[in-house]
């Protein structure tokens, strides 16, 4: 494996980790509940590494991407039910992304609202008309990197560190200027969905075929999950740390998603300012291409019809046209002046609910030795798959009772 | 057989699903007037307050020299916007006894826009940002130390 690869691989998948999700939840949950969420974190990444591997490995055995899988596992009404659902958190995901870059675009350069979501739109299908799925990921994922700038600034906040490792271990809120029990239940699923969310592991092991890997590449899907997804934790760590630093016990709710980017010139000034805005533009523009290129990639993949970025659009119309539609119609709901956080609040509680259905046909596989052979998981693997799912099945259903009954995390 | 129960299914299902639409539209339509609810109030005031702390610290912020331009004014006119559509909340009649404490939170959020149209066309006035950053900072103290009494 050519070292420079494995390098560019693992550095594209942290920047390519963080989206507006997990911008949003981190930065609030650490203003609501200081540094209490940690463990979500840790626990949350440890399920995508988890997932994100098994949807690699069985891509390149099975060479079947993540909805052929589902197609062939779940009963078809079912089966249907999943795609509408997962289209629909697409296009929610999508929209909070395109507002959201056109909003980060404003913070940088000023001008007009709508101009400027019509220029991360137009930015954004330009970006995957013309360039192929390996640099599409490599700008996005490198230039998301500068949101290694919320480390630095986590650090230089001078954090209670004792505080910060006790936030590692799982404890309900007994701060007084902490919300209730509900609001802190809503953000841990929030903020383990927003990690988790469905679209991260269609866009992976569609992305794994579409670069032709083989089982010889298994070293590449693992390190590239592993340390990826780790290092992007890290950041997730670094985000919840800054949001609490600046904002708990301050009576701040970082609403607005310029107020994610406030602890970064707290700490560091004007340069720092921009060069997280910058990595929030493109992580987040990130998480827009792969939404939309997830989305063709699940209706191509469950009617069975052609897909891939590598194919001309008259080779592959029905992928071509469920990623262009996607961006079209998340662009004209961006356009009604929806606020892009509020968005994104319904896209991770609803992507929650779809969670247990995306999951569950890929543990079935990945598991099951007459398709996967030697590369089936192990008892270890296995189990831990099993406990994530549970996991994610309570979250499941937990998320919309929680999001009624604490009106959004606002209690 | 199969068929005949799946329709019968299927109406039931129908039928449902339109009385409960029904039912919603009646509670929606027959709503009387109601005085705020206490929670509602909270509500609206620990978002005014939050607003306020946030505007205090953009403008010591801005004083510090930390911030752009362009982060400033967007940043100052969206809390702008929140504070007028949280202050549209307020309109709502304030329960019997409490019609001051819903008042003089009507007054303050009028205050906090007051100051952030004020900071947003003085960005570069270091005095001028120091003592709306004050007020913001008072406003928002009081914001979150304001309550009404469940009835």
């Amino acid at each position: 494996m050519n070292p420079l690869d494995l390098f560019l691989g693992i550095m594209s998948a942290i920047g390519g980790n963080v989206d507006m999700g997990q911008l949003v939840f981190t930065i609030e949950g650490g203003a609501q509940f200081g540094y209490m969420l940690l463990w979500v974190a840790v626990v949350g990444s440890a399920g995508i590494i988890l997932f994100a591997e098994m949807s690699g490995r069985v891509a390149v055995v099975t060479k079947k991407p993540a909805f052929a899988l589902m197609r062939d596992e779940l009963a078809r009404p079912l089966g249907l039910a999943v795609l509408a659902a997962s289209a629909g958190v697409n296009l929610l995901t999508c929209t909070a992304n395109i507002g959201g870059a056109a909003l980060v675009l404003q913070l940088l350069f000023g001008g007009e609202e709508r101009l400027m979501m019509l220029v991360a739109a137009g930015l954004l299908l330009a970006a995957l008309l013309f360039l192929k799925l390996e640099p599409i990921e490599r700008i996005f994922g490198l230039l998301g990197l500068a949101l290694v700038v919320f480390c630095f600034s986590a650090v230089a906040a001078s954090p209670d560190w004792t505080r910060v490792g006790s936030g590692f271990i799982p404890q309900l809120p007994s701060d007084a200027r902490m919300p209730g029990l509900a609001v802190y239940a809503y953000y841990v699923v929030g903020l383990f969905s927003a990690i988790l969310m469905p679209y991260e592991v269609h866009f992976y092991s569609s992305g794994a075929l579409e670069q032709g890997w083989t089982p010889k590449q298994m070293a590449s899907n693992f390190s590239n999950s592993v340390v990826g997804f780790t290092l992007g934790g890290v950041l997730t760590v670094a985000l919840i740390v800054s949001g609490a630093a600046a904002f708990f016990g301050r009576s701040i709710d970082p609403h607005l998603l310029g107020t994610t980017a406030l602890p970064v010139a707290l700490q560091l000034g004007a340069k720092g300012l921009l060069l997280a805005l910058v990595g929030m533009l493109f992580a987040v523009g990130g998480a827009a291409a792969e939404t939309a290129l997830a989305n063709g990639y699940a209706i191509a993949q469950y009617f069975g019809r052609p897909w891939g970025e590598g194919r001309k659009p008259r080779q592959a119309p029905v992928f071509y046209a469920g990623w262009i539609g996607l961006v079209l119609a998340s662009l004209a709901i961006a356009l009604t002046g929806v606020a892009p956080v509020e968005v994104v609040d319904y896209s991770v509680l609803f992507a929650v609910v779809v969670l247990p259905f995306t999951y569950w046909p890929l543990l079935a596989v990945a598991r099951d030795r007459s398709k996967m052979g030697e590369h089936a998981n192990g008892p270890i693997v296995d189990a831990f798959g099993w406990i994530f799912l549970a996991l994610i099945t309570a979250c499941a259903l937990a998320a919309i009772p929680l999001m009624i009954a604490t009106h959004m995390g606002r209690g | 057989m199969a068929k005949a129960a799946r329709e019968a299914a299927a109406y039931a299902v129908g039928a449902l699903v339109a009385l409960a639409v029904l039912a919603a539209l009646y509670v929606r339509a027959a709503a009387m007037p109601e005085p705020m609810a206490a929670d509602e109030f909270s509500r609206i005031t620990r978002q005014l307050a939050s607003d306020a702390h946030e505007a205090e610290r953009l403008a010591v912020a801005l004083t510090r020299s930390e911030l752009t331009r362009n982060y400033g004014e967007y940043q100052h006119r969206h809390i702008g916007e929140d504070v007028s559509d949280t202050r549209k909340k307020l309109d709502a009649p304030g329960p019997a006894g409490d019609e001051a404490v819903v008042e003089r939170a009507r007054a303050l959020a009028g205050r906090l826009a007051a100051d952030l149209e004020a900071a947003r066309l003085r960005m570069s006035d270091h005095d001028a940002l120091e003592r709306i950053a004050e007020d913001e900072a008072r406003i928002g103290r009081e914001l979150a130390a304001m309550q009404i009494v469940p009835q």
